[in-house]
């Protein structure tokens, strides 16, 4: 329920809030990463997709653009996670660098994929590094407040 | 089969979300109408909320930029009245200076004149005044040192002002024309009538002894004799102000408006005495 309430609360935010803001914070990629090291399951996919989903739809995306791009992440987080241990905060900001540039990827393969060979690397140079800078700086709040809203959920 | 699925339904769900995203979006990239099945209702849903949160961050946003707008106002308006304090200051140091130098062109004019009917001058400034209501002096910046002598007379370019009484080496003590203890001969200018003008406890000054019978006319002006060898011949003392006769006494009283605002004055004339000519 608190996952729901936080997914719609970022699409909202992202959609809306955030517009006024030079650099948009991706709070719905943080909180897919979020799904991808503590949810591996199919909700968390399921959950992935539709945060995608929404964001498409409220945004005014083509449909499947972003849901694409977060089950990728997802998929791609929840493996590593299964692999390695990634509850430190080192490894929880590279899973979100990671995830930046995977969504980046995904959304610009699909969206322009006749040009992406040739769009790939200023895309990069010009949006990963401030996108990533602004998630890794609210990753430790977002992760936090999920955190704990979930151990008061399980405690309650 | 059921354990396959079972052990591999993070991996499958994945592979089918991706599966059916790569779809959609493949399908809505050339569709002239988005299959979109899930977003009418979630954007119904949605809808209020983004326009409510818009309206909102855009009310906060003006808001924001009206405060921030007050604030370099604030600061304007600040800046600017440090900059009127300054310039109303620059105002009244340049009046001032405006002021000074009028009053030091009229004494250097004066000081011309009195040269040039021979007489020697020392320009000073009041430095001091007396503390005491009684006794009504000042000090100026010249003394000994520079030429000032007991018994010289002092002047201003509207008047007389006192006399010399003491000297050190850097200043000279003036006792000024309205002290009591002051007595300066002079004359009526349109009946010529002599008298001594005398100062008072309360500082008004007096043209004492002048006969009943001789003809004081209110207005009329007071001018020096330049027979007591101190102050030079006819330099104004004052106007008539007031004419009244003692009760059964041989003299009248003539009350004397000196010319010279004594409060006011700043810079003088030391006279030393010398040959008794016309000033004017």
């Amino acid at each position: 329920m608190l996952l729901v309430a936080t997914g719609l609360l970022a699409v909202l935010l992202q959609t809306s809030l955030m517009q006024h803001f030079p650099v948009i914070p991706d709070f719905l990629l943080i909180l897919c990463v979020y799904l991808g090291i503590n949810h591996r399951s199919v909700g968390g996919a399921a959950a992935a997709f539709f945060l995608g989903y929404s964001l498409d739809s409220c945004s005014g995306a083509p449909v499947g653009t972003n849901a694409f791009a977060m089950s990728l992440v997802f998929a791609t987080v929840s493996a590593i996670a299964r692999q390695l241990w990634l509850y430190n905060p080192a490894s929880i900001l590279s899973m979100v660098f990671l995830g930046v540039v995977l969504k980046t990827g995904a959304v610009l393969l699909l969206t322009d994929f006749g040009r992406f060979a040739e769009l790939i690397q200023p895309t990069i140079a010009r949006y990963v590094v401030w996108d990533a800078t602004v998630a890794m700086l609210l990753t430790p709040v977002v992760f936090t407040i999920l955190y704990r809203g979930e151990l008061a959920d399980h405690e309650g | 089969m059921f354990r396959f699925f079972h052990r591999y339904r993070v991996v499958l769900s994945c592979a089918f979300f991706l599966l059916v995203s790569l779809g959609l979006a493949a399908v809505n990239r050339r569709a002239a109408y988005p299959i979109d099945p899930v977003g009418v209702v979630l954007l119904e849903v949605m809808h209020p909320l983004q326009v409510g949160v818009t309206a909102v961050s855009n009310y906060v946003g003006i808001a924001w930029d009206r405060y921030v707008a007050l604030q370099s106002v604030r600061e304007e308006n600040e800046q600017l009245r440090k900059r009127v304090k300054e310039l109303e200051q620059r105002d009244k140091y340049a009046k001032e200076l405006v002021r000074a130098n009028e009053r030091l062109g009229k004494l250097l004019e004066f000081e011309q004149r009195l040269h040039g009917l021979g007489q020697t001058t020392i320009a000073a400034s009041i430095v001091g005044r007396s503390p005491s209501a009684w006794v009504k002096t000042v000090v100026l910046d010249r003394g000994s040192t520079q030429g000032v002598s007991k018994g010289m007379a002092v002047l201003s370019p509207e008047g007389v002002v006192g006399q010399v009484v003491a000297t050190t080496p850097s200043t000279a003590r003036v006792l000024l024309v309205a002290d009591i203890n002051s007595a300066i001969d002079g004359l009526l200018s349109t009946s010529r009538t002599h008298g001594i003008v005398s100062g008072s406890r309360d500082g008004e000054c007096t043209l004492k002894y002048v006969a009943r019978l001789d003809e004081v006319i209110v207005g009329d002006t007071v001018l020096t004799t330049g027979q007591d060898g101190i102050f030079p011949r006819d330099q104004v003392i004052g106007i008539v102000e007031r004419v009244g006769a003692q009760d059964g006494g041989m003299f009248q009283d003539v009350e004397v408006k000196l010319s010279v605002d004594l409060a006011k004055v700043e810079e003088v004339l030391v006279v030393a005495p010398g040959t008794v000519q016309a000033a004017e």
